[in-house]
């Protein structure tokens, strides 16, 4: 039996544990994501450079979710996860980025091309 | 040991042997299984953006007319404020304080709860104007990645009760702990998918 379980919260995974990454997390995403919904809901600028404004502001919430709330970092007892996670982006673009691919001339070469924007 | 070695003894690269403790062994286990279930909404994802295209509503409704960004935004608030008292109950489990563990777990159970009341209420809102999966290749796509991650909400809300009597009966055994860490896992997950899923459904999804 390791002294873990004698001890579970003296485990690397319990004490590194840090309640100011979840706070600054939580009011950055919120303040990212508000911003967005502002702009959006105001229509503030044309649909290109509000596309770009979501993309860039939901990247940069879902790192603050990553590092802050799932604290995916380069600590000793976090470092697998974060590899774990690291090494599945390639796949998640694939999956995304080849289906948005494989399907990007298809309407244009299958169905109606008057409805293309 | 030199401090080389000691560096090289804690890399990802260490050719040694290493002892697996139970609660890393299930915390590390249960996360490859939550990546698993993400290249599920990885799939969702890559057919939410072929779909989400006017030929692909049938001549039904678009985004414009479906979703609403300012209950999604509520949502949002919710779900991360429910995220961040669950923050503070692992810190509770941090200082071994079962009662400060409970109360924020309640906490972040009620928003969760919000959060999941919002969703239900919107879904049915849809589905009463007539506004339903099998209308179309474009509702079906959003639908069901919205409905999806509606799913991991509700339980998630379960998982939350359960522990809330773990911890009140068994109090800080290693399983209970070790579940406790796979539940933030969890938890936070699904703040990082919604953060998504507002950002690219509701808020990108207007402007189609």
């Amino acid at each position: 039996m390791s002294s873990y379980e004698e001890e579970p919260l003296s485990h690397p995974e319990v004490r590194d544990l840090d309640v100011r990454l979840s706070v600054a997390s939580f009011v950055a995403t919120a303040a990212l994501l508000t911003f967005s919904f502002m702009v959006v809901v105001r229509d503030a600028w044309s649909i290109p450079s509000l596309s770009i404004a979501i993309a860039l502001m939901a990247g940069l919430a879902a790192a603050a979710q990553l590092i802050g709330a799932l604290q995916l970092t380069l600590a000793p007892s976090r470092r697998w996860f974060t590899a774990c996670f690291l090494l599945c982006i390639p796949l998640y673009m694939l999956t995304v980025g080849l289906t948005a691919w494989m399907f990007a001339t298809l309407y244009t070469r299958t169905m109606m091309p008057h409805l293309m924007p | 040991m030199s401090g080389q070695e000691a560096i090289r003894e804690q890399g990802l690269w260490d050719r040694k042997d290493v002892h697996h403790d139970k609660i890393g062994t299930h915390t590390l286990g249960f996360w490859l299984y939550m990546l698993s279930d993400s290249m599920v909404y990885a799939a969702l994802f890559g057919a939410s953006v072929v779909l989400g295209h006017r030929m692909n509503a049938a001549g039904g409704p678009m985004g414009a007319t479906v979703l609403h960004p300012l209950s999604a935004y509520w949502e949002t608030l919710l779900l991360l404020a429910s995220g961040l008292a669950y923050g503070l109950a692992l810190q509770g489990l941090k200082r071994g304080r079962k009662a400060l563990v409970l109360a924020w777990m309640t906490v972040a159970f009620l928003l969760g709860a919000g959060f999941a009341a919002l969703s239900v209420h919107t879904l049915l809102a849809l589905i009463a104007r007539g506004i339903t999966p099998e209308r179309s290749g474009y509702l079906s796509a959003d639908l069901a990645l919205i409905v999806y991650h509606a799913l991991h909400i509700g339980l998630g809300l379960v998982w939350f009760l359960v522990m809330m009597v773990q911890v009140a009966v068994f109090g800080f055994h290693p399983n209970v702990v070790y579940r406790l860490l796979n539940l933030k896992l969890f938890w936070f997950f699904q703040s990082f998918v919604w953060v998504l899923v507002f950002s690219f459904t509701y808020l990108r999804g207007v402007l189609i």
